[in-house]
């Protein structure tokens, strides 16, 4: 299968803009396969780009969209291709962007994206964590584990898990929740068995912070 | 059109309508890799839509066309996925989507020689034993050929049905697209296919870019298209059909379900001939 192989290899080449050559290629002149082919390679740009900005928000906000730009297009040119799903792009952009030097607002910001990611994307029930706590402390899967928590308990929180969360939040040192300017918000929150998304990212970055998961599952 | 087997390619953009759009008591098909990788509450939705509608679960990474080593754990993620949400039907595209490790993000035309025409039909038949069913293939829209090409795409189709006995989704704007860009006559496809080869349609709209058209599934699908699903509805029977949008999506569901209402109410002489 070595000409098939080969021709292949050439699209794809064409497609990364590594190659201009068209020999193997029919359908059109060679003038039009240009025209087509940076077509698809606006489009593998425009959907990758897309992939990462459509979970980027609080990034996007904290270091503005021209050096989110900067820092999408890197990485697009430099690792997307190598992750097959599209869909879970923006995972290895997050991990990516945590290995570089972001300043802490540009990180925490990160943070926040990949929180809201993973609970919308991979999380279990609770009555799957209950059966299986140890699932939160599975450091670095900790911070996953438990926004999937959270995630689950902002649909259906029964009032005697509000009594849960209330003491635990109770626990938590008043100069962060200062700091986040929630604390009330939050509180309110958990009695009217409804969490708003924004403000349960912030709880869970304090969660983690406190290690307030391994506590009480340990 | 059969209305339990029928619908709309759900996108995200409408995954929370589609359960409280009771009034279109149509089908759906998702795109499986949404939903391979999650737990818990979004799959759970999928499964509650799937207990009272007809579920296609339908791929864009399966990559049945690359020589790249076939990802089995992935087939079985989609067995699981399948079981657990009583799936009807299972697809891809017959193209290329990952070579050496690399994706493209792109449905891509695999060179229809008769190595390709074994390589396919051994990987489908791979994919059907991981499955324990079927596997669908659906014909894409493409933009380029390759020098090395020893079969037309009819006829390509063809040998994949008669020598591996796989099935196809047939995607009727891809086939428009297609015979456009590469100057065959989609009438003729139509007529030429054996009936046992399709086992589903694909309806979806287009862009003309002048010197080509291209597949963007960002308008309504165009008379032309409507008179050749029309056309295939009557030489292939009722089959699931799904209508597509990826671009312009209308915030409402009921935008789509209204078109493919309209679609598949159509009178054949009151549409566009194909070749008119």
């Amino acid at each position: 299968m070595n000409r098939e192989l080969l021709a292949m290899q050439l699209v794809q080449d064409k497609l990364f803009n590594t190659s201009r050559d068209s020999v193997m290629l029919s359908g059109a002149s060679q003038d039009e396969l240009l025209k087509r082919f940076e077509i698809l390679n606006y489009g593998f740009h425009a959907r990758t780009r897309t992939a990462l900005a459509t979970w980027s928000k609080q990034l996007i906000e904290a270091i503005g969209e021209q050096e989110w730009n900067q820092l999408g297009l890197e990485f697009i040119e430099q690792h997307a291709v190598y992750e097959p799903q599209i869909g879970r792009l923006a995972l290895l952009f997050f991990q990516w962007l945590k290995s570089k030097s972001l300043s802490k607002v540009a990180f925490l910001a990160c943070e926040r994206d990949e929180s809201f990611y993973l609970s919308q994307n991979n999380f279990f029930s609770e009555s799957k964590l209950l059966e299986n706590p140890q699932l939160l402390l599975q450091v670095p899967i900790c911070l996953q584990e438990s926004t999937i928590l959270i995630e689950s308990q902002s649909l259906v929180v029964s009032r005697d898990r509000q009594q849960f969360y209330t003491q635990k939040l109770a626990q938590l040192e008043i100069q962060v929740l200062k700091k986040l300017n929630n604390q009330y918000v939050l509180l309110d929150s958990l009695l009217d068995d409804c969490f708003e998304q924004d403000k349960l990212v912030e709880f869970l970055v304090v969660g983690i912070q406190k290690k307030w998961f391994q506590k009480e599952f340990s | 059109m059969n209305p339990k087997n029928s619908g709309l390619s759900l996108r995200e953009t409408h995954f929370n309508q589609f359960e409280s759009a009771p009034a279109f008591n149509l089908a759906f098909e998702v795109i499986f890799e949404n939903y391979l990788f999650t737990k818990g509450e979004r799959r759970e939705k999928l499964q509650d839509f799937s207990r009272s509608r007809f579920l296609h679960l339908h791929g864009v990474t399966s990559n049945v066309g690359s020589p790249d080593v076939l990802d089995e754990t992935f087939f079985s993620q989609l067995r699981e996925l399948g079981k657990k949400t009583k799936a009807s039907l299972y697809s891809d595209h017959l193209c290329w989507t990952r070579l050496n490790q690399q994706s493209t993000f792109e449905l891509l035309p695999i060179p229809r020689t008769q190595n390709m025409i074994q390589h396919v039909g051994e990987r489908v038949s791979k994919i059907r034993d991981l499955l324990g069913c079927d596997f669908l293939l659906e014909n894409i829209s493409s933009y380029f050929s390759y020098e090395i090409d020893e079969l037309s795409e009819l006829e390509f189709m063809c040998e994949l049905h008669d020598r591996y006995q796989i099935c196809f989704l047939l995607d009727l704007n891809n086939l428009y697209v297609n015979s456009k860009n590469f100057g065959f006559d989609a009438n003729q496809f139509l007529q030429q296919i054996p009936v046992a080869a399709i086992s589903a349609f694909h309806l979806g709209g287009h862009e003309d870019f002048g010197s080509f058209l291209f597949d963007t599934h960002g308008a309504p699908v165009t008379d032309s298209v409507k008179a050749l699903f029309l056309k295939a509805e009557k030489r292939f029977g009722e089959k699931p059909t799904f209508l597509e949008r990826d671009e312009n999506i209308p915030q409402e569901i009921d935008v789509l379900a209204l078109e493919l209402t309209d679609l598949t109410s159509a009178d054949e002489d009151a549409v566009t001939g194909v070749n008119q």
